[in-house]
């Protein structure tokens, strides 16, 4: 669970050179050695191991795209797309391809480290076998959640609203059904998207209290997550993927 | 103009007055050459006849004795024309009626040997109840003798010329009533057209029958299919520019965004990045006025109340008032994210203007219509100014935009998105201040 633990090494495929130079700079100083390159093929020709490939979607001759399918045929390495596309279309199509996350430029550059961090601490929580991180869809009491798409539906079908924080805390739940999962455990899981100004414990309950009113919309919803006194809550439905 | 009050507007009208124009033109020439035809038949007619009997009274009333002869001549009257023997000068003014030439002439044409005669022709009025008129005269047979002649026949009467006159009338209404008929049904498939044409613009693509109707309809419909081919053309080119633009900008600035990360805290930084989040939100918004202006997307069943909430909670996350009321539950078929767009931009903009803003939600299953309704205790908006304000980069006024960073197409957005979901986007201004903006939606 300890992402600091060691080092993960990440490759950029960036056909802009000066982005290139700099996100790769951003990506040093945050502490993930991380290579660039400025083609599909330059990518393809290296022999290196990654732990991430962070790819930009229009690429010149090969695009991103491509060789994320191309990736997904060899490897489960974990990538993560920028692009300068904003669409659902091109979002949903990226995810589609397999990649875990889809960012749109201009990319902040901490919020990449964040969903860097994310997606490694997913990819190795599904190496170890804790979850069900690595199943794209999730089913619990008639719900669906597609943890690739992020997002959730209700019995019967219909899309139901949530925030990425609610998100990824109905996550840590179904990756953890029927057990009594602590708040510092939640807390860590949610980390920087905690709303407002809340202390973290405060913050938890407010975000479960939020999560379980939306699941409430439909008859015994409310009930899924139970608290426990003094301890945190448990997820009480049994989760298929 | 003034002659705009007499020239009727639709086509329909126009052609009926041509129409009337015309006929009454035929009826009126149709009228005078049926009179004159029928008048030069009768006076040549009548000037045969005439002939005939006065060449035979001559012959008789100079081989006859002079007592015999007016008993002869009275003999030789039928019940058209009465013969008298005149000695002396006759009664009748000497020369011929003008009027009367083509009798005369008919006379002396059909029996030449009249023709060194004297002759004395006058149109004398005959019944007062039908203006008609008759033909008298008399010819000199010598010896100052005069054959008087009386025609019992009026010369065209009247009566004659009204018959005819409303003969032709009555054929003139029958074509005028048929025209009329017709000309509406030609006229049917312009007006259909017209309909149609009104549409262009605010769907799709208006398609137009290029094999029905007459064939300038048929080319009209063709360049109409064509025009809109083209502004499509046009259109979609302009639109795929300006989104190529805005998808381009996004590399040179997220180096700047970068870039800025290696320069030190200090008051210009922080402002650079301000900078950078007003156009990356400006770009968004110029996409997504596109994306949700002609959305292909299809319609998934979309819970509102959930949106509702979490819209409302993450403005509340940043600091933001805004409160919720509606039901747990409530589903319409819907594009997830252009909904979530346009409630955001209400919001948003209700926030922004308001400080502070109410949403709520409900449904009138009657009218199949779900309502998103964002209030808020700002300025509002001055009346006349609320179809403007939904317009495309309008915005209330120049000193705010500064204030206010965005393109000013929220609106715009929140009434494509409306729009593109049966419904509409609704702008009031609130009793007691403030503005309400309902997003309409239908739930089917």
């Amino acid at each position: 669970m300890q992402i600091s633990e060691r080092i993960y090494h990440i490759a950029l495929v960036e056909d802009d050179g000066a982005l290139r130079t700099l996100l790769t700079r951003h990506l040093r100083q945050s502490g993930f050695p991380t290579r660039g390159y400025a083609t599909a093929a330059e990518f393809r020709a290296s022999t290196e191991q990654y732990d991430l490939i962070v790819l930009d979607v229009m690429l010149p001759a090969t695009s991103g795209l491509d060789l994320c399918r191309w990736l997904r045929q060899r490897s489960t390495v974990p990538v993560i797309f920028i692009s300068a596309r904003s669409s659902h279309t091109d979002r949903i199509v990226g995810l589609e391809l397999g990649a875990d996350d889809y960012l749109v430029k201009p990319v902040d550059p901490g919020e990449l480290v964040a969903r860097i961090r994310s997606v490694l601490r997913r990819s190795q929580d599904a190496r170890e076998g804790e979850g069900q991180d690595n199943v794209s869809i999730v089913r619990f009491d008639g719900w669906r959640m597609d943890r690739r798409r992020r997002e959730l539906f209700a019995p019967e079908g219909p899309r139901v609203s949530i925030s990425e924080a609610e998100f990824d805390l109905l996550g840590v739940f179904v990756g953890s059904p029927q057990r009594v999962i602590g708040r510092d455990t939640l807390l860590e899981h949610s980390r920087n998207r905690l709303p407002g100004n809340e202390s973290g414990d405060r913050s938890v309950d407010v975000l479960v209290s939020r999560l379980r009113r939306k699941l409430g919309s439909v008859d015994g919803g409310r009930e899924l997550i139970r608290t426990v006194r003094g301890v945190g809550y448990v997820f009480t439905a049994k989760v298929e993927s | 103009m003034a002659r705009h009050s007499l020239w009727p507007r639709g086509f329909t009208g126009r052609v009926v007055v041509v129409l009337v124009l015309a006929v009454f033109v035929q009826f009126l020439a149709g009228s005078i050459l049926i009179r004159t035809g029928e008048t030069h038949i009768q006076r040549q007619d009548q000037g045969k006849r005439l002939a005939e009997q006065l060449l035979i009274a001559e012959r008789i009333v100079k081989d006859a004795n002079p007592p015999e002869r007016m008993r002869l001549l009275g003999n030789l009257s039928t019940i058209h024309t009465r013969l008298t023997l005149i000695e002396g000068e006759p009664a009748i003014p000497p020369g011929i009626d003008p009027e009367a030439l083509a009798i005369a002439n008919a006379i002396t044409e059909f029996e030449p040997a009249l023709a060194d005669h004297p002759l004395r022709l006058s149109l004398a009025p005959g019944s007062a109840l039908d203006f008609s008129r008759r033909i008298e005269g008399a010819l000199a047979i010598g010896d100052g003798l005069w054959i008087g002649f009386a025609a019992n026949e009026a010369v065209v009467g009247w009566r004659v010329l009204l018959e005819t006159t409303l003969r032709v009338g009555i054929i003139a209404l029958f074509v005028l009533g048929s025209a009329a008929v017709l000309v509406r049904t030609l006229s049917a498939p312009l007006r259909r057209l017209s309909d149609k044409a009104q549409l262009i613009g605010t769907a799709d693509r208006i398609p137009f029958d290029e094999e029905a109707g007459p064939q300038e309809l048929r080319e009209v419909s063709r360049a109409l299919n064509t025009m809109q081919e083209r502004l499509e053309g046009v259109i979609t080119q302009r639109t795929q520019a300006l989104m190529a633009v805005g998808h381009d900008l996004r590399t040179p600035l997220s180096r700047l965004r970068l870039r800025i990360d290696g320069i030190a805290e200090s008051e210009d930084r922080r402002a650079a990045l301000a900078d950078i989040t007003q156009m990356t939100g400006m770009l968004q918004e110029l996409l997504d006025f596109f994306e949700t202006g002609e959305s292909r997307r299809a319609p998934e069943p979309t819970d509102l109340s959930s949106l509702c909430q979490t819209i409302a909670e993450a403005f509340g996350d940043l600091g933001a008032e805004v409160s919720y009321e509606g039901p747990d539950r409530l589903v319409i078929q819907g594009v997830y994210d252009h909904l979530a767009r346009a409630i955001e931009n209400l919001v948003d903009n209700a926030v922004k203007y308001g400080g502070a803003a109410a949403l709520r939600l409900s449904a009138d299953p009657d009218a199949g219509l779900a309502a998103v309704t964002v209030e808020d205790r700002g300025p509002g908006i001055p009346g006349a100014e609320i179809d403007r304000m939904m317009r495309p980069f309008e915005r209330l006024d120049a000193a705010r935009s500064d204030r206010l960073p965005g393109m000013g197409l929220g609106l715009s957005i929140a009434a494509n998105v409306a729009e593109g979901h049966g419904g509409r986007l609704e702008l009031a201004n609130r009793t007691g201040g403030g503005l309400r903006a309902t997003l309409l939606l239908a739930t089917k």
